[in-house]
């Protein structure tokens, strides 16, 4: 909710469309979202192909199910099977 | 025929092997690495054996671990003389797409491989049912068998697989080969740059989810079993209900081993106790009965005492991990081991090292992230290993009064407190190290959160049997090996020293028996005194009297920088040699009464203390000082944590006595 109002903001001062920016360390408990691309991380090699090999690939549905103490990490639902990560993973999947 | 498991984590392949292999297992290493490699016998129906090995599991050919890079070794060594003949590929049928990208990358790699459908019923209780046949066809006819690791006879499938696999393989079938993904292997296995692995993992995933829209039928079904769990995974990872739940849960640990393994271990005593008693007044007298009764028969004692402690420790870690509450505890306490310059994976090694270091050393090897491995390795000795338990559990014994608070005992409490103490110390000491190790790499938490299940009891009775017999065998032998150089020690002295130092005692011209026992005890002691050891242990005497020690302590503590255990059996022997054991005292009674010169107690509740904490820091094994330069490959690591542990345990040590004498 807080990001979408930001970039509305900044639509508002710059006249450019505004691009859904939507990554999965933003979403709530019980939110759904489908995966549209996985970032490269610019610090840690194999991150993003791991992610990929835990079945995180582009168009598939995931659902945050709960969250740890203080928020992180995250669990999410991957189609029937569980899997958790720290926000500044999810932050590197980009939903729609 | 060499026979491969090979399979996605929690998938199940733990199981299978078991089944096939059942007590023929072995644990060896791969060359250059320090993976285990767990080989089994696996004997067919018409009695010929094969080699099994089970590979460490993981999610792709390509490793992103130290466990994977051995799979994608063993793949890729196709010309070695150990290439496995045959790939058996464990799935969990419950989540077929994601485990099946494995799959299909050895399938387009030209491996020969049967497909197991393992946890067969969770997926029926998911409403997924599962076409084995149109699976079949998809990829080139290979034998698909649904399976389910939880009842042995559903596994008997495997057997008649293999029996037909051998079958197809004298007929010498053509099959025509078309791969899955065409293109990715065509020059052989090579690990191909990031962005190649990730567009072809994306590929075959999207060429699986297509294709399995035709394999897997969902059946609706009543969301019972999903919502249970998720009440379950909410509960556990509540921000109080959650810690509290596994505060709990490790405090009843150590209750009930601390309550169930009392008598067998008291049992274990008192028979080794009369076996050293029937060989002394049976065998003629000689050195060869005394080596026996007060060397080998202790030194035996000392080893097998601690198999009810053991056995009591893995049952319990392995519960946790099984039932797929380890994971959860991961979860919620990352956030928290995070500031310490850990990770929630240092969780799992910090509660193994309460069984052994070793193997919760070995298990860092899940951490990706170098420096949290190294912290974890570093700190992971402080935590209190069984190898302590007997220790503590003698002097809790001797030293703390015996009161009750409702349920809990004062004792349970003292033993309570050094396991935290251990964990206090591993997290402080990890802060510091935080600070001083240097690292660019930043890390990474991504981890499947397997669902709740009851343990397999056959899997269990299986670790057990396989820990307690490393340990009787590795560390077994140290243990034995020192208790008979101990008692050499304990019973010569250099020159004649000892048999002067008794000559300078008068000898008792009455046939008095009570001032016949007071000279007897006397020469024992000074024999002990005047021995190799006694030298030894005097030797070190200014350096431990502050921290409330005698030499006799001084002894133990040479003794225990080889392995902690060896205490306990230093103890018996330094006060068993020259011992009668027609008088049937107990080592705690003797301890009790063991005074100073000044006739005040040696072993109180101030140098009892002491001793305990300075066995919780000290760094007292050799074969974890060898683990940790095996792991970190630099003589650095070891060393200074022997240097900073050794420091830790004698100030802490001094300041407790100081504080309570």
């Amino acid at each position: 909710m807080h990001q979408s109002q930001l970039s509305l903001q900044s639509f508002k001062r710059t006249g450019v469309t505004p691009r859904r920016d939507l990554k999965l360390d933003t979403l709530q408990v019980e939110e759904e979202a489908i995966i549209e691309s996985l970032i490269d991380h610019p610090e840690i090699t194999g991150l993003t192909s791991k992610l990929m090999d835990m079945g995180l690939y582009p168009g598939k549905k995931i659902r945050v199910i709960f969250k740890a103490p203080f928020g992180d990490p995250i669990a999410i639902d991957v189609e029937g099977y569980t899997l958790s990560l720290r926000k500044k993973e999810a932050s590197l999947i980009q939903l729609v | 025929m060499r026979i491969a498991l090979i399979g996605n984590p929690n998938s199940g392949k733990t199981s299978v092997f078991n089944y096939l292999t059942g007590l023929n297992q072995q644990i060896g290493n791969y060359p250059g690495v320090t993976v285990d490699k767990k080989i089994g016998t696996y004997r067919d129906a018409n009695q010929e054996s094969h080699e099994v090995l089970d590979l460490p599991g993981t999610y792709s050919i390509y490793p992103k671990t130290r466990d994977e890079e051995v799979v994608f070794d063993v793949l890729s060594d196709t010309n070695s003389d150990t290439y496995p003949e045959l790939f058996l590929v464990v799935v969990d049928a419950s989540n077929l797409e994601r485990n099946l990208l494995l799959f299909s990358q050895l399938y387009d790699l030209g491996s020969p491989l049967i497909l197991i459908l393992n946890m067969s019923d969770v997926a029926a209780k998911k409403g997924l049912s599962i076409d084995a046949a149109k699976l079949s066809e998809l990829f080139g006819g290979i034998q698909v068998i649904a399976a389910s690791a939880r009842s042995a006879s559903s596994l008997k499938v495997i057997d008649q697989a293999i029996a037909n696999y051998q079958e197809a393989l004298q007929k010498k079938e053509e099959v025509i080969f078309q791969p899955f993904v065409a293109g990715e292997f065509e020059g052989g296995l090579s690990l191909q740059g990031e962005s190649g692995q990730q567009e072809q993992a994306e590929l075959r995933y999207k060429k699986l989810r297509q294709a399995l829209s035709f394999v897997v039928k969902h059946a609706p079904v009543s969301d019972d079993v999903m919502q249970k769990q998720r009440v379950a995974d909410k509960l556990l990872t509540h921000p109080v209900f959650g810690y509290l739940t596994f505060l709990v849960i490790l405090l009843i640990i150590f209750q009930a081993i601390y309550a169930w393994s009392e008598w067998p271990m008291d049992l274990i005593d008192n028979v080794f106790l009369a076996a050293s008693q029937w060989i002394k007044s049976t065998l003629p007298p000689g050195i060869f009965t005394n080596l026996l009764a007060e060397g080998v028969v202790p030194g035996l004692g000392g080893v097998v005492i601690f198999i009810p402690q053991i056995t009591l420790l893995f049952a319990f870690i392995f519960v946790l991990e099984e039932s797929g509450y380890m994971s959860r505890v991961v979860f919620i306490m990352d956030r928290l081991m995070r500031p310490f310059g850990l990770n929630g994976r240092s969780v799992v090694p910090l509660i193994s090292s309460v069984a052994c270091a070793i193997p919760a050393i070995m298990s860092t090897r899940t951490i990706e992230n170098w420096k949290e491995r190294l912290i974890t390795i570093m700190v992971t000795p402080l935590m209190s290993c069984s190898a302590r338990l007997p220790v503590y559990t003698l002097l809790i014994a001797v030293v703390v009064p015996d009161i009750s608070y409702g349920f809990f005992n004062l004792k349970g409490l003292v033993l309570f407190g050094l396991y935290l103490l251990g964990l206090i110390a591993a997290l402080l000491v990890a802060l510091v190290m935080k600070l001083l190790i240097k690292s660019k790499q930043s890390s990474f938490l991504i981890m499947e959160m397997p669902t709740f299940k009851m343990p397999r009891w056959n899997n269990l009775l299986i670790t057990i049997i396989e820990k307690v017999r490393l340990f009787v065998f590795d560390a077994g032998k140290v243990i034995f090996a020192i208790s008979i150089i101990l008692w050499v020690l304990a019973s010569y002295g250099p020159g004649d020293r000892v048999e002067r130092a008794v000559a300078l005692i008068e000898v008792p011209q009455t046939g008095n028996l009570e001032v016949v026992k007071l000279y007897e005890k006397e020469v024992s002691s000074v024999m002990l005194e005047n021995s190799y050891i006694g030298i030894l242990g005097k030797g070190i005497e200014p350096a431990i009297s502050p921290l409330g020690y005698n030499w006799q302590i001084g002894i133990a503590l040479i003794t225990s920088f080889a392995a902690r255990e060896v205490f306990v059996g230093s103890m018996a022997t330094i006060y068993s040699v020259g011992e009668d054991f027609e008088e049937n005292t107990s080592l705690m009674e003797r301890m009790r009464s063991e005074t100073k010169s000044d006739g005040s107690k040696v072993y109180t509740l101030a140098s009892g203390l002491s001793l305990m904490i300075f066995y919780a820091f000290a760094m007292q094994c050799m074969s974890t000082l060898a683990v940790v330069l095996r792991e970190t490959k630099k003589w650095k690591w070891p060393l200074i944590q022997l240097a900073y542990m050794t420091a830790m345990a004698y100030l802490s040590a001094l300041l407790t006595y100081q504080i309570l004498s």
